[in-house]
């Protein structure tokens, strides 16, 4: 499959008061392809995330959607690409999970909305419980729903910050298995500590160190990803 | 249209929303109501002249009340990090303010209803003298209570310690608001024409001051 770059970020840098969190990151998102991003907390993995989705803004350096700048009217055609899924369900817990997923593809005027609601339902098991509010669900269930308000609009790059937090073993393996089958025609930004999942997902390793991208590289099984993680720990 | 569309969307999400949850309302009316009891026995007890300080008192419960729902109208987003899915959809972000400045706006008036009926018959505020100019002074009072309570509390929505820093930066803003709506309100209730009275001409400036520069401010005061 061929790997378009659907998302450059060139010189990156993040500053908060006199602390920078990003020094010239440059990343590169490619389609059919999933890029997991490692790092020791405080790295500014969340920062970049942010960053790439257009929630915080950075302090130096350009973001580019298919080759132009995100700005104008190219930055709208960006954020109805961008999906964005962390460890909290950016649901509302006293909407039930139709109103949820309702309420989102009105705001990304999703066409064929109710079929596409019923079939995301249906597909991650909560069809049932459709009618019941947010609140009650167990954190699968909450997670589940959540990855269906992120496919609501078919997003083509989907940033996924610690989506594994506070899932159970069956949950993350779960979720490793849905969005497994997500890489097609998108590109994934994935951020997690849970390495075992990740590359059973990812394709590429990209290791923040202190807010620089340090090293990127594609590789082959958890051992070579562990490896390379603890080589540039050590290293410097 | 579309600009107009997600403004009714996000309103629709917001008054379900605080319908349900009910925290806001029920507290903000309850409090509304337990001030006007405690300064029904006051006066009861010949504490003061109602006729005189009325106005003021009702203002005075509108907006401790009002700041119970107003402060927590983006605070509540931060529960499962919805502030972040209104601020990653393809919409223009002003339109979310005016959503939530909307929303604020019809429980205001709710609450205000509410206390206007109440006061008349705990207080004796003699509310129907001139109902239209009492009701206009509300309206353009609560229509800048409103918009800049919103988008303080969409500044404050990351920082620690929101719920002091609220009022701290809110109440000293809204002080010639409500000194006017004070006045303005004293003036109706005596059946004074208040349409040359140099206070509603600044609550007015006030209003469109503090509505254009939220709608505008809005998308860079929410991005971090």
């Amino acid at each position: 499959m061929e790997n378009e770059v659907l998302v450059s970020c060139e010189n990156i840098e993040k500053s908060f008061g006199r602390k920078r969190a990003l020094k010239e990151v440059n990343l590169k998102l490619y389609s059919n392809k999933a890029t997991l991003l490692l790092g020791h907390n405080g790295a500014g993995k969340t920062t970049l995330c942010k960053i790439v989705a257009l929630l915080s803004k950075q302090t130096k350096g350009n973001i580019f959607f298919k080759g132009k700048q995100v700005e104008g009217n190219v930055r709208n055609k960006y954020k109805k690409a961008i999906g964005y899924l962390s460890h909290s369900t950016f649901l509302y817990n006293h909407f039930t999970a139709y109103e949820n997923l309702s309420f989102f593809s009105r705001l990304y005027q999703v066409k064929d909305a109710e079929k596409k609601i019923e079939s995301l339902l249906k597909q991650f098991d909560i069809l049932k419980v459709k009618d019941e509010v947010v609140k009650n669900f167990s954190r699968g269930m909450q997670q589940r729903l959540s990855l269906s308000r992120l496919l609501i609009s078919d997003p083509m790059i989907l940033i996924l910050d610690e989506p594994f937090t506070g899932l159970d073993p069956d949950g993350i393996r779960n979720l490793t298995r849905y969005l497994s089958n997500l890489k097609e025609g998108r590109a994934i930004l994935l951020v997690t500590h849970e390495i075992d999942e990740s590359v059973e997902i990812c394709d590429e390793v990209s290791i923040l160190k202190n807010g620089e991208v340090v090293l990127t590289s594609e590789f082959k099984n958890k051992d070579e990803v562990t490896k390379l993680y603890f080589d540039v720990q050590e290293k410097r | 249209m579309r600009y107009l569309s997600i403004i009714f969307l996000v309103l629709k999400k917001e008054l379900k929303d605080e319908f349900r949850r009910k925290e806001g309302i029920v507290a903000s009316f309850f409090f509304a109501l337990i001030s006007l009891v405690l300064f029904h026995f006051s006066f009861d007890s010949g504490v003061g002249d109602i006729s005189q300080s009325g106005a003021g008192l009702l203002w005075l419960i509108i907006l401790f009340a009002g700041t119970l729902f107003i402060g927590a109208s983006f605070k509540k987003e931060e529960e499962n990090g919805t502030f972040y899915a209104l601020l990653l959809a393809p919409v223009d972000r002003g339109a979310i303010y005016l959503a939530k400045f909307l929303s604020n706006l019809i429980l205001l008036t709710l609450l205000e209803v509410f206390l206007l009926f109440i006061s008349y018959f705990f207080l004796n505020i003699p509310i129907f003298n001139s109902p239209l100019s009492i009701c206009f002074v509300f309206l353009l009072v609560s229509i800048g209570f409103s918009s800049l309570g919103t988008l303080i509390s969409a500044l404050l929505i990351n920082e620690r310690g929101s719920a002091v820093l609220y009022p701290l930066l809110l109440y000293p803003l809204l002080i010639p608001l409500f000194m006017g709506g004070a006045t303005l309100t004293n003036e109706a209730i005596n059946s004074k024409d208040i349409r040359s009275d140099p206070w509603l001409h600044l609550i007015i400036l006030f209003d469109i001051l503090f509505l254009t520069i939220s709608t505008l401010l809005f998308e860079s005061a929410v991005e971090e």
